[in-house]
Order: structure tokens, then C-alpha cells, then sequence
């Protein structure tokens, strides 16, 4: 019985692992401050959400091996207001260089400060 | 025909006479117009000199009682120089920011006024603040539960909007670094519109149960003429979906 408890239990704690980063809340103590990444890749999912954007991509580390990668920006009524950003702007499958402060945690997780899509800087403003 | 008319030019210049007089009668002058969409400079605090509360823990600029400082210490800010990654600002549960709370948040607001009404709309949260100018005063403290906004009154001293409100329930955060305040809270504020682009709000916070003295605060707003007021409902953050999924609770509209 306890044994099925504790298969039960380290069972939950893989699935809540493998829900992916949890952008838990705002402000910028959860990242690195002191160095930026960039990490080129396709786009697999964006949702226009309060209280920041989120975008999901995919890239490939030296082995080849898929990195999944998340990034949040501000508020979509900022982005909208200052980047003229829609719910629409990123699709999946959208080619994406995106730049930003890594989690300091080590997941793949950033605070975007920057983000081309297709080629084209659509960062804006909007750090509120 | 130059008799025709001289009856309708009698009129006119009667109605001339009229409206000149009636325009004597008029109000000397009608207050300034605070109405737009504002948005505010500087997120954090009500300080233009340190935007982002790097001097927040300072007890010259923040003269906290002993009551007020234990308050302070307890509060884990979200944002700002002395974040942290384990916050406990209400907000972050999707209480109201309440107010002055709600000048600090990285949204407008639209400024609707009437000779007897001022409302300020604010985009976060979808709440309202309501200025009666109609020379009415606050409530007994035995009539009036304590609020989040709580209750204000305004008067106009020239070119300047003094609002008075007392009845705050002290449940939220004066600003995004975590100070403090009490039910006893008596906020002063003077709205002018030092240009046509520019909001000025000169905020006095007297709170003797927080504070050991009065002590003064600015936020400054730029007017957004193309923009428009834009829905912040804070339960559709994805962030309170997971606070509600860690406490176990999830209602799901």
C-alpha cells in the first residue's frame, strides 16, 4: 500500500514537472538579470493572456535533441497599445529569434526582451 | 425696405442684450476639464525621484511607526528593487488594489466629470472611484463600513481638484513595494493639469497609526487621447489559475 502510495505520489510529481514552467508571478526575481539568452526556434504556441503574453517554441540543442523553450513579454492590453500586437501576431509554426533573461532555475523559461518573428523585430514597447 | 427692417434688427440687438447680460450672470469661470484617458509615469511608487522603490526600506522618506514597520517587513513585493520570488502582494490573489493602489498599476485610467461628480475608471480590475462635488461631506464613521477605495470628496480650489477621503479599509498595499496603511488613513490629494498632456496628483498621506508624520507622494499622468479604455479582469490571469489549482479550489466560469 505504501508502496503504491509513493508510486502514486512520484507519478503526480512527474506530471506536475511535465506541465511545463509555471510563470508562477510577475516581476523579474525569478530570472537572471545578468546575462541574456537568445535561442532561435518554431513556434508552437501563443497565448494573448493576462498578466503577460506567453510564447512557446521549440528548438534543437548540439545533439539534436528538441529544447522546449517559454517566454512571457507584458500584458496583452500593453502589447496591443505599444507594439501593436493582436492575439493573432505569433502562429504556430512561426520561425522565432527570441532573446530575453533565462530563469535562474535553469528551465527553459525567459523573460523576453526581444523577439523576431520571421525576420522581423516586433518587439515594441510595452514593458509594463 | 429699410423700414422692413428695422424690427428685426430691434430683435436682434435685443436678444444681443440679452445674451451679453445672461453671459454676465454665468459662473466667473468653470473649472478646468480633468476628463481623458491618463496613463501613469512610473509603476512602483508615488515617488518620481525613485520609480522603482529602491529607497522603499528608507525611514527619512517613509517614517514608519513600529506598528507600520512590522507590517512592512511582512510584505513580499513583486516588483521593484527589493522583489522577491515568493510574494504575498494581495493582488497576486486578485484583491483590489484599492486606493490610492490603483494609480500604481501599469494600466490607465479615463477621467469622466460632471459639475457635481468626478469618476476615475481604471482599466485594472474594472473598478471605479467615485469624487462627489457637491459639497456634501463624509459619512458618520458609524454609517460607513471601510472600503477598498473608500469614500472621497472634492472641492475646487482654482485650478486645483483637492479630493479628501477617509473610510479606507487598509486591507491592500499604498503602492507595488509593499508600504503599509491603517483604517486610520486620511488622504489628501490635489489634481491639476499642469498642461493639456500632463496630470499632476500631489498625494498627502496622513496615517497615524503607519506613519509618524505626514508625509507626501506625486504621480504624474500622461493623457492617451487615442487610446481606449481596454477590459483587466484579474481572475482571467493565467497566474490566479494556478494559485487556485494549488489551493485546491477551481471554479472555472
Amino acid at each position: 500500500m505504501r508502496q503504491r502510495l509513493l508510486v502514486f505520489v512520484l507519478s503526480a510529481i512527474g506530471l506536475a514537472a511535465a506541465a511545463g514552467p509555471a510563470f508562477s508571478h510577475h516581476g523579474t526575481a525569478a530570472y537572471d538579470t545578468t546575462k541574456t539568452v537568445t535561442v532561435t526556434g518554431m513556434v508552437t504556441e501563443f497565448r494573448f493572456t493576462n498578466p503577460h503574453v506567453l510564447v512557446y517554441w521549440d528548438t534543437k540543442d548540439e545533439t539534436g535533441n528538441i529544447q522546449k523553450w517559454s517566454g512571457e513579454r507584458s500584458g496583452p492590453n500593453s502589447m496591443a497599445r505599444n507594439a501593436g500586437w493582436n492575439r493573432n501576431t505569433i502562429k504556430p509554426g512561426d520561425q522565432v529569434t527570441i532573446s530575453g533573461r533565462q530563469s535562474k532555475n535553469g528551465t527553459y523559461t525567459m523573460a523576453i526582451s526581444k523577439i523576431v518573428l520571421n525576420g522581423k523585430d516586433i518587439t515594441g514597447g510595452g514593458d509594463n | 425696405m429699410r423700414n422692413d427692417l428695422r424690427a428685426p434688427i430691434a430683435a436682434l440687438a435685443v436678444a444681443l442684450t440679452w445674451s451679453s447680460g445672461a453671459l454676465a450672470q454665468a459662473p466667473r469661470q468653470q473649472p478646468p476639464d480633468l476628463s481623458g484617458l491618463w496613463s501613469p509615469v512610473g509603476t512602483y511608487t508615488f515617488d518620481p525621484d525613485d520609480p522603482r522603490g529602491g529607497r522603499a526600506a528608507d525611514l527619512t522618506r517613509y517614517p514608519l511607526t513600529a506598528w507600520g514597520l512590522e507590517k512592512f517587513k511582512a510584505n513580499k513585493p513583486a516588483h521593484g528593487e527589493n522583489q522577491e520570488a515568493q510574494s504575498n502582494d494581495p493582488t497576486n490573489k486578485c484583491f483590489p488594489p484599492g486606493a490610492p493602489r490603483s494609480y500604481v498599476t501599469p494600466y490607465p485610467m479615463e477621467i469622466v466629470q460632471s459639475a457635481t461628480r468626478l469618476a476615475m475608471l481604471f482599466e485594472y480590475d474594472v473598478v471605479y472611484r467615485l469624487v462627489y462635488l457637491d459639497g456634501r461631506g463624509h459619512p458618520s464613521p458609524d454609517d460607513y463600513v471601510p472600503t477598498w477605495m473608500g469614500h472621497s470628496i472634492g472641492r475646487w480650489e482654482g485650478d486645483t481638484l483637492v479630493v479628501h477621503t477617509n473610510g479606507l479599509n487598509g486591507k491592500s498595499w499604498l503602492d507595488r513595494v509593499g508600504h503599509p496603511y491603517s483604517e486610520e488613513m486620511q488622504l489628501t490629494e490635489r489634481f491639476r493639469r499642469t498642461d493639456k498632456e500632463t496630470l499632476q496628483v500631489d498625494l498627502t498621506f496622513n496615517d497615524p497609526k503607519t506613519y509618524t508624520r505626514e508625509w507626501n507622494g506625486r504621480k504624474i499622468f500622461r493623457l492617451r487621447p487615442t487610446w481606449e479604455l481596454k477590459e483587466y479582469v484579474c481572475e482571467d490571469n493565467y497566474t490566479f489559475d494556478e494559485f487556485q489549482t494549488e489551493s485546491g479550489v477551481k471554479f472555472v466560469p
